[in-house]
């Protein structure tokens, strides 16, 4: 469950660095559009997986709702991310993404 | 017309919004609280705290109904029902429990209940609080209130909110472009962006508890359908519903009980190894007497008890759980979701989290309102000019409310430890400290609502709910360090949260009193600012 929310985290943070402002903040330069299309392209991709690993995981009726929920919680920690340690958005998206699926593998 | 619609909508949203918001306000608080009602049961049950938290273990079933039926026997031989509680993932002990005939004057008669211990002893001297169920009750009862009347003002109220969502949906034209924009220390800006942010991020749950939730009471705020085709009202609809509620009376004739524990194989033919949360033996010895036995869900997404009833003296099977027809299904689903009965603990946590960005939704909202009115009469205000009425009710009953809902949550749990815990009357004084601590924020709120008031109902809240993990040490046998030793997850989430809400409270007085600090002393004579 846990390994949703960080993939959640994930496709949220990448939704985010699609737009301008926020991956300039990021970043601290202008993405070109060929990145901003390939890190939406992204986001949707891992946003789909963490859904259909909602539901095989979970069952269709509670992982329906542990996804919505899921998506609530992760968009809030990426837009806390961004307002206060914007710069730190993709090493924690990633690292968070690799301690919990490399404990999720242990498991 | 575009424009007009626009304007009409945002009318809308604006006054629907804000002449409910206080009491939806606690709606909402309450309702976020009583995801974790039997936590708070638990914690304010301190004399549970230590060798009572258990789960479900099928191999000593038999053991368990055994000893509780001879127990039952011994303690309650004249009770109307008798109670076999099983730990549940939320109720996580085992307790036997009876429930005397009611009195002429009583709708129910009086439940006592016993609870186990890990090493088989009884407490049955539990302080008599009514714990998270008073914020249960309180999201749909409002206490003080007949139940007609309350259920009346919660569904106008949850209809205004719904209204409030669609409207506000409508009028938010940057939704997705915004969508990740907060910015902090922006002053009206900043209110709108935490109001669109606490909006959006849980619509979908924001729109499933206000709609599951005007579905709950449909039958108390439209009850004409079902009374014109029910003679007996809801009890006559429940009972079609539901043939297992339907029990016969009490013969009076003595016959002994079967064995309890020899129901098991019938039980494990109808559900294949279940996880019981209860039995229930309805007219104990007499020879109409019922045996239920009741499954517990877990994570499945139903309100429905699914009950299988046996005779009491035959041994034989009554009634077995029926399937639902699609309507009911429908029903039933809504309501589960809306109670949320069946999540497992994170997902218990994303609802509760949830929950606190709608009481966020609804507190950034009516801010947001009185910001831009006390911009709006700047002009006259620096000519000393008081605020208009209006302005000054909602600053003042933005504070009394919003400061004031936590602070009386706070004073609820310290009055449970303060009073002597063989006290009677308690149920009443910890109620009653709740709402005289709200009441009295509120009224100091009229008397004075600047930024220093602010500041310190913030700081006396931080200060309560830090203070409340060192109560809790202090008058129960275990605290937050050996909880976490004996994996008493429950008490440790209460305490942790405690600490999590003392640390952001006491973080908002810091940052409030920083802008204090950064507005120039010349500025700060002349303007009028709001204290936010």
């Amino acid at each position: 469950m846990l390994l949703m929310i960080s993939l959640g985290y994930l496709a949220f943070g990448l939704f985010a660095l699609a737009m301008f402002s926020h991956f300039k903040d990021s970043f601290s330069r202008a993405p070109s559009k060929w990145q901003r299309y390939s890190l939406y392209i992204c986001a949707w991709l891992v946003l789909g997986g963490s859904f259909a690993g909602c539901i095989t995981q979970l069952g269709i009726a509670y992982g329906l709702i542990f996804f919505t929920g899921m998506m609530s919680v992760a968009a809030l920690l990426v837009i806390f991310t961004l307002s206060y340690r914007a710069k730190a958005l993709a090493p924690l998206m990633l690292s968070s993404n690799l301690i919990i699926g490399l404990f999720s593998l242990a498991n | 017309m575009k424009d007009s619609f626009y304007r009409t909508m945002n009318w809308l949203h604006t006054w629907v919004g804000l002449l409910v918001c206080w009491l939806l306000l606690l709606i909402f608080f309450s309702g976020t609280l009583s995801y974790y009602r039997y936590a708070i049961n638990l914690w304010m049950k301190p004399e549970l705290h230590q060798n009572v938290i258990q789960s479900y273990n099928p191999k000593n079933i038999v053991q368990i109904i055994d000893f509780g039926q001879a127990y039952l026997e011994q303690h309650a031989s004249n009770a109307a029902k008798w109670y076999i509680n099983f730990p549940t993932e939320r109720k996580p002990y085992l307790s036997y429990a009876w429930q005397l005939a009611a009195q002429e004057n009583q709708k129910r008669g009086k439940y006592i209940e016993h609870i186990v211990t890990t090493d088989n002893h009884i407490i049955d001297q539990v302080r008599a609080s009514k714990g998270g169920h008073f914020f249960y009750r309180l999201h749909f009862d409002l206490h003080y209130l007949p139940t007609s009347i309350s259920r009346w003002i919660v569904g106008f109220c949850t209809m205004f909110m719904l209204i409030a969502l669609i409207s506000g949906i409508v009028i938010h034209k940057r939704i997705f472009k915004d969508f990740f924009s907060f910015r902090p220390n922006k002053g009206a800006r900043s209110w709108l962006d935490a109001h669109n942010v606490s909006s959006v991020f849980a619509l979908p749950y924001h729109l499933m508890i206000t709609y599951t939730g005007l579905i709950a009471i449909m039958f108390s705020l439209m009850p004409w359908g079902l009374n014109s085709v029910y003679e007996g009202g809801r009890q006559a609809l429940n009972n079609d519903i539901n043939p297992n509620n339907s029990m016969p009376r009490a013969s009076g004739i003595t016959q002994p009980l079967i064995n309890l524990s020899t129901i098991l194989p019938m039980l494990d033919n109808v559900w294949n190894e279940p996880t019981l949360k209860s039995i229930t033996i309805i007219n104990p010895n007499d020879s109409n007497s019922r045996i239920i036995a009741e499954l517990n869900n877990q994570q499945d997404l139903t309100e429905q008890e699914h009950r299988v009833v046996i005779n009491g003296i035959s041994g034989q099977l009554v009634s077995t759980p029926q399937s639902l027809g699609a309507i009911l299904a429908t029903h039933d689903t809504l309501l589960a979701l809306h109670t949320g009965r069946f999540a497992e603990p994170i997902l218990r946590a994303m609802f509760f989290i949830s929950g606190i960005l709608g009481c966020t939704m609804i507190a950034t909202g009516t801010i947001m309102w009185a910001v831009k009115i006390r911009k709006k009469q700047q002009k006259q205000l620096i000519t000393g000019a008081s605020p208009s009425l209006g302005l000054r009710i909602v600053e003042s009953l933005n504070l009394g409310v919003i400061a004031g809902l936590p602070l009386a949550t706070a004073a609820f749990f310290i009055t449970n430890r303060m009073l002597p815990a063989s006290l009677t009357e308690r149920y009443d004084i910890e109620i009653n400290s709740f709402f005289s601590v709200l009441l009295l924020t509120i009224l100091i709120s009229f008397w004075r609502n600047d930024r220093q008031a602010w500041c310190k109902l913030l700081w006396l809240n931080s200060i309560s709910f830090a203070f409340l993990p060192i109560l809790n040490s202090l008058t129960s046998p275990t605290n937050l360090l050996s909880n976490i030793k004996m994996m008493q997850w429950q008490l440790v989430g209460f305490d942790i949260m405690c600490l999590i809400f003392a640390v952001m409270s006491g973080f908002a007085a810091i940052q409030l009193k920083k802008r204090t600090s950064r507005i120039p002393k010349k500025r700060s004579l002349n303007l009028q600012e709001h204290p936010l």
